[in-house]
């Protein structure tokens, strides 16, 4: 395509004519400025929307309880007391202790694939461990409720309840179904998350600190401990808080597994409550009134809970990344770097020092090796290997859940996968075979045709307003409009982390209150789905367009070319590939979703006839499947689990190969 | 946009021809991804589009006297019905042409989906007490389809079925005053049986279900204890039990008791003899003393008996306290109870309404206690009685729309 108005033609066509043509592209520019920017403050608009919703439906139980809300226990709709205390309680145990058991495994995931694995090696393992946070939260509660509960009742708990001391952390009954598992589940499912950061951060840190802590004689754990944790610190708690982000507003697979009752736990095999499971199990149990308006006030403390750790995860990375990028002043880079290389010598010298029959004391960094007494670098070694083998069993315990879900899936649910009729018949009769019952198996064609429907609604609405948000922070973030772009940015990115249920539970009243009759709907459904989506365009928008070297830009500025030109033409074309794969990982992430769609979509039976009527999709499908009695719902249900899984792996697999293709290709 | 490789790149850069792009960009191995990617996205819009049209045909209008045909109704609600109903709509729409998608999303959601209008029918063992019909945003009909079974279940090793359960001592489990299943107050019943000292996990409907509402309605006849600290609803406060879990749905309580030792629970019969594990459940005193073994034939006994001492309320009057529990005869088993359909009685209050879609629904709940009768023996559930099949009919014929009657199609 030809680009128009550039400086070539300009000098063939009379004045008038380009005057005419500059007021034109003048106008066009300041209208797509104009765009740009609403999309911008449309973003800013539904989030405030949505916490007004939230703020003013908690009204009357924020009114009628007060602060003794967050205090009181009681749940109980006959005589309209309630309290958040058993499900905050819940959500902040069983979060913080998957935090506890999370972190360790996450780190030596970390460590093993940035400073140990041989580089053959890194690729391939980080994809699987970078796979496992793809899985949708359905899928892990289904695997969790079939595959962990049983291991975790038969043998974890009971081993557990045998430990000396243990009585008061492990009373009660084991039946898997409890905190401690859904401790354990969230801790499988915040990890690659976890990991995924704490990778970046380490393989961040410039390789010249590992070298020199090497050539100083530290061993290979040693330069990790000493050289290379230090300067990834603020990276790993960045991620870290991530991670809790996700735990405390992780719903669907809590809510398979924690047992849903309303107590302050007594002991982690204790059933539990979290607030974002709670709203998700009995959300569309009530109607409007104080039950109604008390659990939307759950909501309210949940999503305060959120923002606050996601800000705080954002402010510490955002922090690393802005030290990461930051131009090095003259001098100062080198001044810095001596320092952290005195640093590191100064650490691997004042552990050999009490060894250390030279008594060197403080000389040059350059010139000091301490000498190593041999059987001291025996133990060294020893405890080198010692780490290795530990980061190793974390790397085999963090891509077990991945393979036992996938083999699971496949085992229970290939049968149905492997059926034709799987995919274009509907749901079956509920059935299994006993007193010679003759069941058919049924299919889930009008599930996978609504996720495909409720997808494209939901591209619809978010890949334009993403893409046009993001372009005005990244292109357009300039001067008075800086601190609107900040905010936006920081909104997005902050509301990726906002549990989806609450993204449903605000569609579906402002639906009520509007278009009535569609509140159950495809377009309900694709709405809810769309603001799942929107942030994360947004973000993936930013980013992509802020990796284009400003070479490009400046060069196409420099040639004449309008500024909405040079995004639109230049800037978008160059990070194009970078943009569909912004737009593939969010597809995904609202394929895999089913918190927003179980108060919005209202599920079917049957192929679609009407947009705005109920529609059924995959994920909810599995949800209210899961459990079944029956045999063939049973199956059905796993074979949508995998399904969804090939789905999710196709998307994600693909985006990886695209982007690999795409450095090598710039290489 | 047009193609540049790597060689028509370096070409531009010497020779600067007029079309040529202005970047140089290396995009070996982007093109196909690019193009699988938009060709994907692409059919899925084109999909969305395609049905758009086909599916705002609107809905087909009869001829005056004939049924329209290829026409939705929307329903929610009791799973305790699950089978009976899937079985039923399909059974309709291979004879009427017309849709009914009945979600069992659970008694509360099909109550609370009806009071939002967001479907036709509601269906529920749960009947509405004034105080709930009141939120509704017209009066609404109370109509009886079919009798069902509540059945207590329990895994508890070495106990085989049949244990035997009054319900006063099925309270006392459930406020957790009994905590092991070798009470006293449980052996008493059991002499032949050895009961292991294990604790009762109690196990009850985290969801508002129809079932909560038949055995809290129950155990409130049985326990004065229960019906001043708890009562009867779809939703109640479950008293703190040393254990106890709450799980969504009865299928799913059912595996979850199936799957987990020292459990007690409470789900539909149907469900129980329609799996494949092998489910223990209780022999349940009646108010003539006699433990019953819950079959579909000891609560049509039940019913025909408590319907005789029962005068029933028309169907748009109010059945909070018509109760199908603890009959007085001999055999009869005593939790049975109604699975309840409910409906606006002028469409018009309701769920996006219209003359042809309030014919269909006519049609759906005529077909339901007629036809639809002919399904309920084979699944375990109860087929309701001539006399209810009448009072459901003149309900059904009090239904308006727009201030007229709706006129049935043949």
């Amino acid at each position: 395509m030809t680009v128009n108005g550039g400086p070539a033609e300009a000098g063939r066509i009379p004045e008038e004519q380009r005057r005419r043509r500059i007021r034109i592209l003048r106008v066009l520019g300041g209208a797509f400025h104009g765009v740009v920017a609403a999309a911008a403050v449309g973003v800013l608009v539904l989030v405030a929307a949505l916490l007004f919703v939230l703020v003013a439906q908690a009204g009357p139980s924020l009114s009628r309880f007060g602060p003794g809300f967050l205090t009181s226990s009681a749940w109980d709709g006959v005589h309209n007391q309630f309290g958040a205390l058993p499900a905050i309680v819940g959500t902040l145990a069983s979060s913080g202790l998957a935090l506890l058991l999370a972190v360790p495994v996450a780190l030596g995931v970390a460590i093993f694939l940035s400073e140990v694995a041989p580089p053959w090696l890194r690729r391939p393992l980080a994809t699987v461990v970078d796979l496992s946070a793809a899985v949708p939260s359905v899928v892990y509660g289904f695997w969790a409720f079939f595959v962990l509960r049983p291991w975790m009742r038969t043998s974890v708990e009971p081993t557990l309840q045998n430990l000396p001391l243990a009585n008061g952390f492990f009373g009660g009954v084991p039946t898997g179904v409890d905190l401690l598992t859904a401790t354990l589940i969230l801790a499988v499912m915040i990890l690659p998350t976890i990991a995924a950061v704490a990778r970046e951060s380490l393989q961040a840190v410039p390789g010249v600190l590992r070298e020199s802590a090497l050539s100083l004689g530290a061993t290979r754990w040693e330069a990790t401990r000493l050289a290379v944790l230090g300067p990834a610190r603020s990276g790993i708690v960045g991620g870290v808080v991530l991670g809790l982000g996700r735990a405390v507003g992780e719903t669907i697979a809590v809510a398979m597994i924690i047992g849903n009752i309303g107590v302050v736990p007594y002991s982690l095999l204790s059933p539990a409550q979290t607030l974002a499971a709670q709203i998700a199990n009995n959300f569309s149990d009530v109607g409007p009134g104080l039950e109604q308006s008390a659990l939307v006030e759950l909501g309210v403390v949940l999503f305060g809970i959120t923002i606050l750790v996601n800000v705080l995860a954002r402010m510490l990375i955002w922090g690393l990344v802005r030290e990461r990028g930051s131009k090095p002043r003259s001098g100062g880079a080198f001044a810095r770097r001596r320092s952290q290389l005195a640093r590191v010598a100064d650490r691997l010298r004042a552990r050999g020092e009490a060894r250390d029959p030279t008594g060197l004391h403080r000389p040059g960094w350059q010139t000091s090796v301490a000498p190593v007494v041999a059987g001291r670098r025996a133990r060294r070694r020893a405890w080198e290997l010692a780490v290795i083998a530990a980061t190793l069993a974390c790397v085999a315990v963090a891509v077990t859940p991945l393979f036992s879900i996938l083999g699971t899936a496949v085992e229970r649910g290939g049968a149905a996968a492997v059926t034709p009729g799987f995919y274009t018949e509907g749901a079956p009769i509920p059935c299994s075979p006993v007193h010679g019952a003759v069941c058919s198996l049924g299919g889930i064609g009008p599930q996978i045709e609504g996720t495909l429907v409720l997808l494209a609604l939901a591209s619809l609405l978010a890949v334009p307003a993403g893409l046009l948000a993001g372009i005005f922070v990244a292109e357009y973030a300039r001067g008075r409009s800086s601190g609107l772009a900040r905010v936006v940015s920081f909104l997005a990115d902050v509301m990726t982390g906002v549990p989806t249920i609450l993204i449903g539970v605000f569609v579906y009243l402002v639906f009520l209150a509007y278009d009535h009759d569609a509140a159950h709907s495809a377009y309900s459904g694709g709405v809810a789905l769309g603001f799942v989506m929107l942030p994360i365009v947004t973000r993936a928008t930013e980013e992509s367009l802020r990796s284009v070297s400003s070479n490009v830009r400046e060069a196409a500025l420099a040639l004449g070319f309008p500024r909405h030109r040079v995004t639109l033409r230049v800037v978008l074309g160059s990070a194009r590939s970078a943009l569909v794969t912004g737009m593939l990982l969010a597809l995904s992430r609202a394929a895999g979703d089913t918190a927003s769609l179980l108060v919005t979509a209202g599920g079917s039976l049957y192929f679609i006839q009407n947009l705005a009527a109920p529609t059924g999709a995959i994920t909810p499908f599995i949800f209210a499947n899961f459990q079944s009695s029956y045999l063939n719902e049973q199956t059905d249900a796993w074979g949508a689990a995998l399904v969804l899984l090939g789905i999710m792996l196709a998307i994600n697999l693909g985006t990886r190969w695209a982007v690999r293709r795409r450095s090598e290709g710039a290489e | 946009m047009s193609v540049s490789g790597k060689e028509t790149g370096t070409a531009g850069s010497t020779t600067v021809p007029e079309r040529k792009p202005t970047v140089v960009r290396h995009r070996s191995g982007r093109a196909g991804t690019y193009v699988v990617v938009g060709v994907v996205l692409l059919v899925v819009i084109l999909l969305a589009v395609g049905y758009e049209a086909r599916w705002f045909g609107g809905s087909k209008a009869a001829a005056p006297g004939a049924c329209a045909t290829g026409n939705t109704l929307q329903g929610n609600g009791a799973n305790f019905i699950a089978a009976l109903a899937s079985t039923w709509v399909a059974h309709y729409n291979s004879q009427t042409s017309n849709v009914v998608n009945y979600v069992a999303g659970g008694s509360g959601t099909g109550i609370t989906d009806l009071e939002q209008k967001t479907v036709d029918f509601a269906a529920t063992e749960g009947p509405l007490s004034s105080s709930q019909a009141a939120g509704f945003s017209g009066p609404v009909l109370t109509l009886p389809v079919a009798g069902g079974t509540l059945v207590i279940i329990y895994n508890v090793a070495g106990v085989p079925a049949g244990l035997h359960l009054s319900g006063a001592v099925l309270a006392e489990i459930y406020m957790g005053k009994i905590t092991s299943w070798n009470d006293p107050a449980i052996a008493r019943n059991n002499s032949g049986l050895q009961l292991p000292s294990g604790t009762i996990l109690t196990v009850h409907r985290s969801d508002a279900a129809g079932t909560t509402f038949v055995l809290s309605d129950y155990l409130s006849q049985d326990s004065p204890a229960w019906s001043s600290a708890v009562g009867k609803g779809i939703s109640v406060s479950f008293p703190k039990a040393p254990l106890q879990d709450a799980i969504k749905g009865n299928s799913a309580l059912l595996t979850y008791v199936q799957t987990t030792p020292n459990t007690i629970g409470y789900v539909d019969l149907t469900d129980v003899l329609a799996s494949t594990t092998t489910t223990t459940y209780a022999d349940m005193l009646n108010p003539s003393g006699t433990f019953v073994t819950p079959t579909a034939a000891a609560t049509a006994s039940a019913i025909a008996d408590k319907s005789n001492a029962t005068t029933f309320p028309s169907a748009s009057g109010n059945w909070y306290n018509v109760s199908m529990v603890n009959a007085a005869g001999s055999g009869d088993y005593p939790l049975s109870t109604f699975a309840y359909f409910y409906v606006y009685q002028a469409t018009d209050a309701g769920f996006a309404p219209t003359q042809v879609k309030s014919q269909v629904l006519v049609q759906w709940l005529h077909w339901v206690i007629g036809a639809g009768q002919s399904d309920v023996s084979a699944l375990n559930y109860v087929p309701i009685a001539p006399t209810l099949v009448a009072l459901d009919s003149s309900g059904i014929a009090s239904m308006t729309f727009d201030g007229h009657g709706i006129p049935a199609c043949t």
